[in-house]
């Protein structure tokens, strides 16, 4: 009876889980959705028999010099309002080294709430391509539960919100990951591919890693009609049969499951549609990843087992309208060509004109 | 003090056409390419060595980096984040000192291209084209226009009254954006931009100036560096330049052979008498004049007031064996 009751609750652990997700956003609130928002301001299930560990990943020694700098923030960016351009359109600053990170719940990046845990503050494990960094707080402000961060160097860095949830034998952990990039279009004296691998942490149960492109830098944009490679990890090795989701801006889905070597690949659909003038090339969307492991086997976490366990990670990116979309060669070409043909006529045509034939002038001399 | 007379009777005997095409070669292989050997000469570079070739380039034009600079909002461009634009300037500034418009006749790639394609439309037989003196005064006005558009276009950006796809408009119009990256295989600028009218207009614009480069580079004489912005600001700095362009008018006979050489078509090389200091705005200081002049000392370079490269009559009777010789 009680293996039933577990199982009963493993399974609407399931369901929850499936249905709402935790994930770390670049994006911020827009402040028309803000007012809005802020009245559904979600808040973690505190499932009645949850207990909240709150599991602190290992941390390693590293300098205690904290990197949440609220500082390096410009004035105009607080209260979590979006900042947008003349155009009103939200002002990509993907590539500075101020970012700011909030959680949001739900499955979909276009109706995700901005969300609360029920606690003043989170703790961010973060992970540069040099090792574990000091931790970084995540706290509430304007209703939203929000860090700051100032990434010091050029390259990319892992941010981790780890949540533990337990059902009685059961374990619930949550892993909400941002890959975060401080980058450059000019990078002077850096070894960008060095900079722009992806990281691992291998202290993570499960973990979604994105695979960088062979010659990606620190400006590369993923673009509609890309193939985007993920590989599934639980403590830093392939995990295989996990079951992947990726949802684009507009709530497109679709599901894989990983291979041997945790492998699942994506194209990333064109789902950006309006009108000629309303167009922007740059126009940021998100993509959702979420990876669903379930083990069966007992698992003992800090000296306690636990009969079964479920882990999901989740994994935010950004995507562009692919250029292919607005630019064509036919025209630029065509335009050159007819400039080159038009004016190579005209100036033939117009060094013909001014040829004076040659006119022979007879001068009868007996006359 | 002999050995210094040899050495400069040997440079003022030179076969100044090979010497100039040997030199343009090794400076567009360094700007071009000199990225894929680990050359970073900057962002400052007083030249077109194009920021769109992106894997290539040895160095960036600091028209680029200016542009970029003149769009940051006004209460940025205004505070202490200004000093950058300073900073950047005197780096830009120090690199021209150095040449003076010699960076447009020796070192520029777009200016090179444009001699390889004036070899080849010699190669034809086909003759070049010159403009009228009317034309002439006329056309010269378009770099110093170019110029200010590219102040005040970006500006006009950081104060929010343009929408950034106008951003860059100078690269957006500059044959060096759609040409220099070709080099490095990338095709990438010769498309046009849908995504806004704006992009629209001025991709469009870039490769019709294009067009109208290849065409008239094909037919005039340097043709794009008469429209330069760069030049134009290049001789608005030259005063103080290390590298200079002498005339003793004393010494001139007005033959004609410094104007009849020059590609920019500049009169007053030959004309006037009375001024020493003879480089205009239109010049590129590609030191052609010199070559051909009969007259020794008449035109001279200098670096420092130190003369480098003068006219002799030995060198002139020399460079035109040569050429008779080539000739046949």
């Amino acid at each position: 009876m009680k293996n039933i009751v577990a199982a009963m609750l493993f399974c609407l652990m399931q369901m929850s889980a499936q249905a709402e997700v935790f994930w770390l956003s670049e994006t911020p609130p827009s402040k028309k959705a803000t007012a809005l928002k802020n009245e559904q301001a979600a808040t973690v299930p505190q499932a009645d028999h949850a207990e909240h560990l709150h599991a602190q990943v290992a941390a390693s020694g590293v300098a205690a010099s904290s990197v949440a700098a609220p500082a390096g923030v410009k004035k105009h960016q607080h209260g979590g309002g979006a900042e947008v351009d003349a155009t009103g359109e939200i002002v990509d600053n993907s590539h500075s080294g101020a970012k700011r990170v909030w959680l949001r719940r739900g499955n979909s990046p276009q109706d995700s709430l901005y969300a609360l845990t029920g606690r003043d503050s989170e703790t961010l494990v973060l992970q540069s391509q040099e090792g574990v960094m000091p931790e970084a707080a995540m706290k509430v402000e304007s209703g939203k539960l929000i860090a700051r961060l100032e990434l010091p160097e050029l390259g990319f860095y892992n941010a981790y919100l780890k949540q533990t949830m337990t059902h009685g034998d059961l374990l619930h952990v949550q892993i909400a990951k941002a890959e975060l990039l401080h980058g450059t279009c000019c990078a002077k004296g850096v070894d960008e591919e060095a900079v722009a691998k992806p990281i691992i942490n291998a202290n993570m149960p499960l973990e979604l890693v994105r695979q960088h492109y062979p010659k990606e830098g620190l400006f590369t944009r993923i673009v509609s009609g890309d193939k985007v490679d993920f590989i599934v990890l639980s403590y830093g090795k392939p995990v295989a049969g996990a079951k992947v989701s990726m949802t684009t801006q507009q709530g497109w889905s679709r599901s894989q499951v990983s291979d041997a070597q945790g492998l699942v690949s994506f194209t990333m659909i064109r789902d950006y549609y309006t009108s000629w003038l309303e167009f922007k090339k740059y126009h940021k969307q998100t993509y959702l990843m979420v990876a669903d492991l379930e083990v069966t086997d007992k698992v003992t976490v800090e000296g306690v087992t636990y009969n079964a366990a479920h882990y999901t990670a989740t994994l935010a990116g950004n995507y562009y309208p692919s250029p292919y979309d607005y630019r064509s060669y036919a025209w630029g070409l065509g335009i050159a060509l007819f400039v080159i043909v038009f004016g190579g006529v005209s100036i033939y045509l117009y060094r013909r004109r001014r040829i004076k034939p040659y006119q022979e002038v007879r001068v009868d001399a007996k006359a | 003090m002999l050995k210094l007379e040899s050495i400069r009777t040997a440079v003022n005997n030179v076969q100044f056409n090979r010497f100039r095409f040997w030199l343009q070669l090794f400076f567009f292989v360094l700007l071009v390419y000199g990225g894929y050997l680990g050359i970073e000469l900057g962002k400052s570079l007083p030249t077109f060595a194009c920021g769109y070739n992106k894997e290539g380039r040895g160095g960036m034009c600091y028209l680029m980096t200016l542009q970029h600079q003149m769009e940051w909002p006004w209460q940025k461009l205004f505070s202490v984040a200004g000093l950058t634009v300073l900073s950047t300037f005197g780096i830009f500034y120090l690199w021209f000192i150095a040449l003076n418009k010699g960076w447009c006749g020796f070192v520029c790639p777009v200016g090179t291209i444009q001699d390889w394609i004036t070899s080849l439309r010699r190669m034809t037989g086909i003759r070049y084209s010159r403009y009228s003196w009317g034309q002439f005064k006329w056309l010269a006005q378009i770099k110093y226009v170019l110029l200010a558009l590219m102040f005040l276009i970006p500006l006009a950006i950081g104060g929010g009254w343009f929408q950034k796809d106008l951003k860059s408009p100078f690269c957006m119009i500059c044959p060096g954006r759609t040409i220099i990256p070709l080099f490095s295989a990338d095709f990438s600028q010769l498309s046009i931009d849908f995504s806004s009218k704006t992009n629209m207009i001025m991709t469009g614009l870039g490769l019709t100036v294009t067009g109208l480069f290849f065409i008239g580079s094909f037919v005039k004489k340097r043709f794009f560096c008469f429209y330069c912005p760069m030049g134009a600001f290049h001789y608005l700095l030259s005063k103080i330049a290390l590298l200079r362009l002498k005339k003793d008018g004393s010494k001139c006979t007005r033959c004609g052979d410094c104007f009849r050489v020059c590609d920019q078509e500049i009169k007053v090389i030959a004309d006037d008498v009375t001024q020493k200091e003879i480089m205009t705005d239109d010049c590129i200081m590609c030191l052609k004049c010199v070559a051909a002049c009969p007259e020794p000392g008449a035109l001279k370079a200098t670096f420092a007031g130190i003369p480098i490269f003068a006219s002799t009559e030995e060198g002139f009777i020399k460079r035109m064996n040569k050429g008779c010789s080539d000739g046949k």
